[in-house]
């Protein structure tokens, strides 16, 4: 390469050098110090050599640039691009626009270049050349899962979660392709060379590189691609050994043919070993199956009541059908949907407004008990949860509902869970799973903004507009991994009567809407929540007035009430006795 | 909460009468396939043909069919067609709990409980660490 050439290269990095591209590689400070310095005189000599630019500044720095900008060196001790790379940069317009064409370069003299005349800057500044038309092609071009490759599966995971979530793009192009995402303020730079990792962001480390994620699959997203297909291969690469499947399909095919009456005491014992084999091969669904067989089984060998022929048929076909579809050729997303996910897995989430609906306290047969807060996310129209639970069968732990319920809440150490149930919460950097459980972990910044009534909020498909509309709502049937429970927020008019019902130890309200349709409410007797009941009863503390909503979740049987809802006041039927 | 009509009632009691059909070979096992099994499985698509249920109605058939099969099959295809027998078997009892799911008369089932323990003890993990 002669010394001509890289002039025409360093001309086009210096074209490309555009105040947002030289701020974006170092910052503004040392931009504003760079052109401080040459309006105090400051001027470079270039000479060209082979592959560099060797810049001698009027101070004495020496610099030797390349056709890159993340090439360079500097006789001053900074190791990070410093004032003297830019000036090098900068400088260059006025040097070649007043003098270039004088400066005629010899290919024999490369190793001792000849310098150019600094020229008088300011009178060039307008011939500053136009930037290059730069190709960001690349960015959609590109295979989604070449581009990834040198990122590690969890974070690729993590950006491609955050989609869920709306986020306002703003995109310039220039010497750079400028991704803004408005919500997190976080702008991400593309170069035009191929490569995510180049990409500029002011964030640092690996929430940087999560926002280079997040931009790109944001950016190629508004533009109609759709790489969920690659994204899931690429994420939960299911890959498992055919032998596996093999012997789940043995084991049940036996179990089937010998029948329970005949079936040895030893049988159950293969599917906890069929769990830990689903377990290695990366198949959380198919475990989670092995597991429910082996303790029906363990209940069907103990003759205990609790034992259901029915659970135990509705396992054994679930994976039964599992092991078909795994067989045939489904394509990579659904694949990973069927081997299901390991739960507990948190991903953070830049930011997340949350409308709290109520809490409501449970226990379970198998001894545990807890307390479940809902909030509603007006940004994906979803449900989130946070759940304090122990385990409450063995002596001396028990979980005291009132007191979890005062507690402070894990993210603020001021705001107490009840008040958390009926705040409005703004959080920063929280943590939440794929079923959008909050994480009391992390570190995030929860701020409270103003809570607006109930009336006025936006709750999607979460409000149902009558009574009617929850009778001619489908329901929803599903093979594979349980049906989710529902939820609705109602809204009534008032309550026309509340009844306490000995038989079946509930209390009854039933409630009208504006529509004039009646439905019945069911808040089933519990020692731990009585007074509440009691107070419910005597009609103590109910909405009275205008219209009020009620946050239930609507089961076969009935519709159970958590909270009743008016204005920003909050009330939870079984908590706040 | 939804009203049960005529029609729902029949269904219902059909699918009960499969559900104690599936439950009880299940307890014997289907190398205990007998005459009576295929007898009683055709009575039954008979039901389904009646309800207008096409896809019951085949299953029911065709798992009536490949039971006689495996009864009479020699130990060398033996293993080909019980295995014939088990994806219809759990096919059968899979359509069964959609149905029941989609008209709403089943037990609440276990599963939901369960669910919410295996959250619970992963929210006590990650609310430790």
């Amino acid at each position: 390469m002669s010394g001509s050439e890289m002039q025409a290269k360093f001309a086009r990095l210096v074209a490309l050098g555009t105040e947002d591209y030289l701020i974006r590689y170092a910052n503004k400070g040392l931009y504003n110090r760079a052109l401080k310095d040459m309006e105090k005189g400051v001027s470079v000599q270039y000479a060209f050599t082979e592959n560099a630019v060797v810049c001698t500044l009027s101070d004495g720095t020496v610099c030797t640039l390349t056709d890159s900008i993340e090439s360079f060196t500097c006789s001053c001790p900074s190791d990070k691009i410093c004032k003297h790379v830019l000036i090098g940069i900068l400088d260059y317009p006025h040097v070649a626009g007043g003098g270039a064409e004088a400066a005629s370069v010899d290919p024999g003299h490369a190793k001792e270049p000849e310098t150019l005349a600094s020229a008088s800057a300011k009178a060039e500044l307008s011939a500053a050349p136009e930037p290059p038309t730069l190709d960001f092609g690349w960015l959609t071009e590109t295979e989604m899962g070449a581009l990834v490759s040198s990122f590690p599966a969890a974070r690729v995971e993590e950006a491609a979660f955050r989609l869920r979530y709306i986020e306002e793009l703003d995109v310039r192009e220039g010497s750079l392709l400028v991704v803004q995402m408005k919500r997190s303020g976080v702008e991400v730079a593309f170069t035009d060379t191929p490569e995510v990792d180049r990409a500029l962001c002011a964030v640092p480390g690996a929430d940087g590189e999560m926002y280079k994620l997040e931009a790109l699959l944001r950016y190629r997203a508004s533009k109609g691609l759709d790489d969920s297909d690659e994204l899931a291969a690429k994420l939960s690469r299911v890959e498992f050994p055919p032998e596996t499947l093999e012997e789940f399909r043995d084991s049940i095919g036996e179990l089937l043919r010998n029948g329970l009456a005949r079936l040895p005491h030893s049988f159950a014992d293969r599917f906890e070993l069929l769990a830990i084999a689903a377990r290695s091969s990366g198949l959380p669904n198919l475990e989670r199956e092995a597991r429910g067989i082996h303790g029906e089984l363990e209940l069907f060998f103990a003759r205990h009541v609790r034992f259901s022929t029915r659970v135990l048929l509705s396992r054994l076909s679930r994976v039964s059908l599992m092991l078909d579809a795994l067989e045939r050729e489904i394509g990579p997303a659904r694949r990973a949907q069927l081997a299901g996910r390991f739960r507990g897995k948190y991903y953070t989430v830049p930011r997340l407004d949350l409308y709290a609906l109520g809490a409501e306290p449970w226990e379970t047969r198998s001894g545990y008990r807890g307390i479940t807060y809902y909030f509603y996310c007006g940004e994906d129209g979803g449900l989130y949860t946070y759940s304090q639970a122990r385990p409450a069968y063995y002596e001396g732990s028990e979980f005291n509902f009132s007191r979890h319920y005062r507690e402070r809440s894990p993210w603020k150490p001021d705001l107490s869970m009840k008040d958390a149930s009926s705040s409005m919460l703004s959080f920063r950097a929280v943590k939440v799973s794929g079923e959008g459980r909050l994480s009391a972990g992390g570190s995030p910044a929860l701020t409270l903004p103003e809570r607006p009534g109930v009336e006025s909020f936006g709750f999607g498909n979460l409000r149902a507009a009558s009574f009617a509309e929850l009778a001619s709502e489908p329901v929803r049937v599903g093979l594979f991994g349980g049906l989710p429970r529902r939820f609705k927020l109602l809204r009534a008019a008032a309550i026309e009567s509340s009844v306490y019902d000995r038989a079946s130890q509930t209390l009854k309200f039933t409630v009208v809407d504006a529509a004039g349709d009646r439905l019945e409410l069911i808040l089933p007797y519990h020692a731990d929540w009585s007074t509440a009941i009691n107070r419910l009863e005597s009609g103590r503390g109910l909405p009275s007035g205008d219209e009020f909503h009620i946050f239930a979740s609507i089961g076969e049987e009935g519709v159970y009430p958590i909270s009743f809802l008016q204005g920003n006041r909050l009330l939870n039927l079984k908590l706040d006795g | 909460m939804n009203g049960i009509g005529k029609e729902n009632t029949e269904l219902n009691r059909l699918l009960s009468r499969i559900e104690d059909w599936t439950g009880d070979l299940l307890l014997r096992g289907t190398s205990q396939f007998v005459l009576e099994d295929a007898k009683r499985l055709e009575m039954l698509a008979d039901e389904a043909q009646r309800l207008d249920m096409d896809l019951l109605e085949d299953l029911l058939r065709k798992l009536g069919r490949s039971g006689e099969q495996s009864r009479l099959a020699t130990s060398d295809i033996e293993k080909a067609e019980s295995s014939k027998v088990a994806g219809l078997f759990f096919r059968l009892c899979s359509y069964i709990e959609l149905a029941r799911q989609s008209i709403g008369g089943s037990e609440e089932s276990v599963e939901e409980e369960e669910s919410e323990v295996e959250s619970a003890e992963e929210d006590t993990g990650a609310g430790a660490s």
